[in-house]
């Protein structure tokens, strides 16, 4: 399976995860997750939009128009409490995916 | 093949914008943050050694194809709470759309109507039938026009900006939608009397309403140029109204001994002895717009060996402006008449005019309806029977009666197509 298709799942997740602990802009959310992920997850940033917007319009999200440290203004993102809620269920339901998949398919990658 | 180059940061973002199918204050917000981004994207690949050019387009290459995005950053925003929110706010604005067209055209048409009146009172181009200017509902139905086509204009603009559909799907989905609800009202939404300009106004309320989704554009509306163009068609409604006489009525009810050019059509004279028999009589109409007709007699063995009674309604025709029970004529065309219902004999108790009816007498009376069929302007009502030597007379009347079509656009249609 590509790293892609891995991402197509947990897109949300992810983004859910990096504003959890900070208000971030586009370009900022891309990479943090890119760093987190050690690059792992970096197939470009053409998700990344559309999927803000929807967290937006599905009240997960609210974003404000601010000046950047770097200059020119950004859409800064910030979790709302709707958003906190998504983010716990998403990561409980990951974590037991993880853990699932772990249980069958664990080792592996070594045999 | 070489693969092709991407194009820069400008062109893609000119791309991205072109095929977004949103407002301008919402493609500039999303532009913004995608310039943002392609800046930050850039600033941060040149730090790594690579040229402004090269970064740009590797830049703009990680958003990927602009085609693809502006797709995703679309259906993104085709949520059903958007839909719904579209969908509310359209049906609000088509509301008001509504009332501001039937206001401005109803106030368009009277002004043109009144301003039409006097200047042709003042040179005595009508004659007083014409005179008051239009019909009411005539305003009404060209009022309600224009006021589907602003409609139609702002509920599919509205739905497109809101729900972030492209204005051409808006436009299709507007025209079949609410085209197909607005016939179904023009077919049975409206009833009341009508004419044949009117029921032609009626049917074409779905023509109104589709020009006006399919013009329905970016430009502000409605125009100077626009108000100027309803202005205008109120001056040639009021010109085409006063031109049909749309305010030509007929001239009321009456009854008595009338006898209409043609009456023979409806049956031999009363005879003597039924004449003399008969104690009241009338016509009379109802509470459900019907026409009644009775007799009373005082002695019901007169009618023994009689069959087939009934009430009959036959087109009539007059001179204009003249009396239709002394110019008055049976529709020399007609072979029979519009409109049958049966009549029925019963020893009553009392009259319709209140005396007691005595015990050997009866009461002959029945009812029937003229307002259903669009080419009468004047029925001939009489109530008649098939007396023992096989002929028919005629009972009671014929009485004229003004009438106009009652029923819907659809009642209309159904009445022109069989033949009434």
């Amino acid at each position: 399976m590509s790293r892609s298709q891995l991402l197509k799942g947990t897109t949300t997740l992810l983004i859910l995860a990096v504003l959890s602990e900070e208000e971030l802009y586009g370009y900022e959310i891309a990479a943090r997750i890119r760093e987190r992920s050690g690059t792992f997850i970096d197939p470009g940033e053409g998700w990344l939009y559309p999927a803000l917007h929807k967290l937006e319009l599905d009240g997960a999200l609210e974003a404000t128009w601010r000046e950047s440290e770097i200059g020119p203004k950004r859409r800064y993102y910030r979790l709302t409490r709707k958003g906190s809620r998504m983010l716990a269920a998403q990561a409980s339901e990951w974590e037991s995916f993880a853990r699932s998949v772990h249980q069958v398919a664990g080792g592996l990658a070594d045999a | 093949m070489p693969e092709p180059s991407a194009p820069d940061r400008t062109d893609y973002l000119q791309q991205v914008a072109d095929r977004l199918p949103f407002d301008d204050a919402q493609k500039v917000d999303i532009l913004r943050e995608l310039a943002g981004h392609l800046a930050d994207s850039t600033a941060h690949l040149e730090r790594q050694g690579l040229s402004t050019a090269v970064a740009e387009r590797a830049a703009v290459e990680r958003l990927g194809p602009a085609e693809r995005l502006a797709n995703e950053l679309t259906t993104a925003r085709h949520t059903p709470r958007r839909l719904l929110a579209a969908a509310g706010a359209g049906t609000l604005a088509a509301a008001g759309g509504v009332i501001y067209g039937y206001l401005f055209a109803a106030l368009a048409l009277s002004g043109t109507s009144i301003a039409a009146f006097v200047v042709g009172s003042y040179l005595h181009w009508f004659g007083p039938s014409t005179g008051d200017g239009l019909d009411g509902s005539t305003i009404t139905l060209v009022a309600l026009g224009v006021g589907a086509y602003v409609a139609a204009r702002r509920l599919t603009l509205t739905v497109a900006g809101r729900a972030g559909y492209h204005i051409r799907l808006a436009r299709r989905a507007t025209a079949l939608v609410g085209g197909g609800l607005v016939l179904l009202y023009a077919l049975v939404g409206w009833r009341g009397a009508l004419n044949w300009p009117e029921v032609g106004i009626l049917l074409s309320l779905p023509a109104w309403f589709v020009v006006g989704a399919w013009r329905a554009s970016d430009l502000r509306f409605p125009s100077p140029k626009w108000r100027l163009q309803v202005i205008g068609l109120a001056f040639v409604v009021v010109l085409a109204a006063l031109g049909l006489g749309f305010n030509q009525q007929a001239n009321g009810e009456g009854s008595g001994g009338f006898h209409p050019t043609g009456v023979e059509k409806l049956g031999l004279p009363t005879p003597d002895a039924i004449l003399a028999a008969t104690l009241s009589e009338g016509i009379a109409a109802t509470a459900t717009g019907s026409t009644q007709v009775f007799i009373d007699i005082s002695d019901r063995s007169l009618l023994a060996g009689w069959t087939d009674f009934r009430i009959e309604a036959w087109p009539g025709s007059v001179q204009a402006g003249s009396d239709p029970g002394l110019a008055g004529l049976v529709d020399p065309a007609a072979k029979a008449p519009f409109a049958v219902e049966p009549a029925y004999l019963e020893a009553g108790p009392q009259s319709n005019e209140g005396g007691p009816i005595p015990p050997d007498g009866a009461q002959l009376s029945g009812a029937v309806t003229t307002d259903r069929s669009p080419g009468v302007r004047l029925a001939w009502i009489a109530l008649t029977g098939v007396g023992p030597d096989g002929h028919r007379y005629i009972l009671e009347g014929p009485s004229f009666k003004s009438t106009t079509f009652n029923g819907t656009a659809f009642d209309w249609l159904s009445a022109v197509i069989s033949g009434r």
